[in-house]
């Protein structure tokens, strides 16, 4: 194993979500990705920091270290009051609060009666709970994606966040980081015209978190059925993750639905005419 | 005392039928002007999940009126006064009623219009006439604006329809335009690059629809350039102000010139140079 390669092990096994004790005037120091965070307890107060490494790729997982209350102007600080004198605080997983658009690096066709397998790397929420009630004192984006607009126009459609990463046909092109979470779309094309992709929406606020046993962060799979009939696609949740032997659930969607639904899933901002979507076979 | 008061003909006063109709019509007419702002209030209250805020609040108001009418219909025939005598008189004067609220039937109408038509709901930030201001209420007569130096401002219903009128929130993201001059040196696909860098490193300026980078032409003392990034529409404010100072912290970083504007001073028909001269310690 290559030096690369062993790092890359080490940030994927990783976990820094869990329960951990902050002891009374302590601070305690994760590092998740790109995302410095420190935790800090009171007599009377939580203290929760943060603020962005500078060469966010090369650092890696730190996870509860002790260390000194931070100090800068660049730190985001909030500070949460309480009367609780429990310690106790844990770190939570989250998927994003709105679809994520991903776009492939180049279009893709699937041919009329085909199928594939997209691999996306999904980015992370983190959810801090303390207490004995454990009560959220955060829940925001532990690297937050630009805001994108998904729909026919710019009148009509959705708001939904870009993913900087694209979505791939092989899983080793994606690199495992501990802030990003993975994801498989089957996309079954059961028209007759061939499928053109560009960009998907993946509803990933419907979506579970699963920790696999190698301890990497994963969605149910998920299936997007295109029909002749309907612009939209079929959308099927899995129960579980695909490639995984076990899986654990870690965080439930932000918005359950049924495990079936219809979704624009293969729409753009471009706006094209009824058909235009789907091209006939040259 | 009950002699005293049979002497001063008041026991017969208060039996009189006047005072009984009297005070049947106070009564009649306090329970039901009551009883018309709770119908009134409850009608809003069910229709408010179905209808819009400013249709809930119109139908509220009509359901009002027509109940304050009927009470004082109510309470006129309880006085005994008849009723067709004063809709006869109430027909002559609507006429002259009518020339005189011409300005007021027209708000109305326009009113009726804009509820129709729904160019705007309370909540929204428009622009009329020039000024800014969230909508508060969409009455019969005007609309009412609270401006953001928190100013009421109150448009009648009529200027609402003649005039052109903004609405900026009408749609879920918005577009900034951004005017930025460089100097001709500078080198156009580097500036376009380091924008749309600015653009992509902003997590509130859109991926999708894409930043726009115009030429606007050849300027006096820059090249032109318009810079237009998409955002959601509550941060639009927070963004035109942030993308601003990040283009010019990014061009000085850059150092990419925005310059200002060049006179080149001409003193006769033939220019010569102007002499300089450095002192040391000068001022």
């Amino acid at each position: 194993m290559n030096q690369q390669e062993e790092k890359k092990d080490v940030i994927s096994m990783g976990r820094w979500w869990g329960d951990y004790e902050v002891g009374t005037n302590q601070t305690l120091r994760w590092q998740i990705g790109p995302k410095i965070l420190w935790i800090s307890r009171d007599h009377k107060e939580w203290k929760v920091a943060s603020v962005e490494a500078q060469e966010p790729l090369d650092n890696p997982l730190i996870v509860a270290e002790t260390t000194k209350e931070p100090d800068g102007d660049d730190i985001d600080v909030w500070r949460f009051a309480v009367q609780s004198k429990s310690n106790a605080v844990r770190l939570v997983p989250a998927l994003p609060d709105r679809p994520l658009i991903v776009k492939t690096t180049k279009p893709v066709f699937v041919p009329s009666m085909e199928e594939t397998i997209l691999f996306v790397s999904i980015p992370l929420w983190l959810r801090i709970y303390a207490g004995e009630g454990s009560a959220e004192l955060m829940d925001s984006a532990i690297v937050r994606p630009s805001d994108t607009w998904f729909g026919p126009n710019t009148m009509k459609g959705d708001l939904c966040y870009a993913s900087q990463t694209s979505a791939r046909l092989h899983i080793e092109d994606l690199p495992l980081r501990p802030h990003r979470s993975m994801t498989s779309v089957r996309i079954r094309n059961n028209s007759i015209l061939k499928l053109h992709i560009e960009g998907l929406k993946i509803p990933v606020n419907n979506l579970s978190l699963f920790v696999s046993e190698k301890g990497h962060l994963w969605t149910e799979a998920l299936t997007l059925e295109q029909e002749d009939h309907t612009d939209k696609a079929n959308v099927r949740l899995d129960k579980k993750p695909a490639l995984t032997m076990e899986s654990t659930l870690v965080t439930q969607p932000r918005t359950k639905i049924s495990r079936g639904f219809l979704l624009d899933a293969f729409g753009s901002l471009v706006a094209k005419k009824k058909g235009e979507k789907n091209e006939r076979v040259p | 005392m009950n002699e005293f008061l049979d002497k001063l003909g008041f026991s017969q006063f208060l039996k009189s039928e006047i005072i009984l109709d009297i005070i049947w019509a106070a009564l009649t007419l306090t329970i039901g002007l009551i009883l018309a702002w709770l119908i009134s209030r409850g009608i809003a209250r069910i229709l408010r999940r179905r209808l819009k805020a400013q249709e809930a609040m119109l139908v509220k108001r009509l359901s009002y009126y027509l109940l304050f009418s009927l009470v004082i219909i109510a309470t006129l025939h309880q006085l005994g006064i008849d009723l067709g005598l004063l809709l006869g008189a109430a027909g002559i004067l609507s006429v002259a009623i009518g020339f005189a609220s011409q300005t007021s039937a027209s708000n109305v109408i326009s009113g009726i219009f804009l509820i129709a038509e729904r160019p705007f709901v309370i909540g929204d930030i428009l622009e009329v006439d020039g000024k800014v201001g969230e909508v508060i209420s969409i009455d019969l007569l005007s609309v009412k604006l609270r401006t953001f130096d928190n100013v009421m401002m109150r448009v009648p219903n009529e200027q609402m329809i003649k005039t052109t009128v903004m609405n900026r929130t009408r749609f879920p993201i918005r577009r900034i335009d951004v005017q930025v001059g460089v100097a001709y040196k500078e080198n156009t696909e580097r500036v376009r690059n380091i924008l749309f860098d600015v653009a992509e490193q902003n997590p509130l300026c859109m991926a999708e629809p894409k930043p726009l980078f115009i030429y606007k032409g050849y300027g006096d003392s820059a090249l032109e350039l318009q810079f237009s990034v998409w955002v959601k529409r509550e941060n639009f404010l927070l963004v035109r102000n942030s993308i601003q100072e990040e283009i010019k912290t990014t061009f000085d970083k850059n150092e990419i010139e925005i310059p200002f504007p060049h006179r080149t001073l001409y003193t006769g028909s033939v220019t010569e140079p102007f002499p300089v001269r450095v002192v040391d310690g000068g001022v």
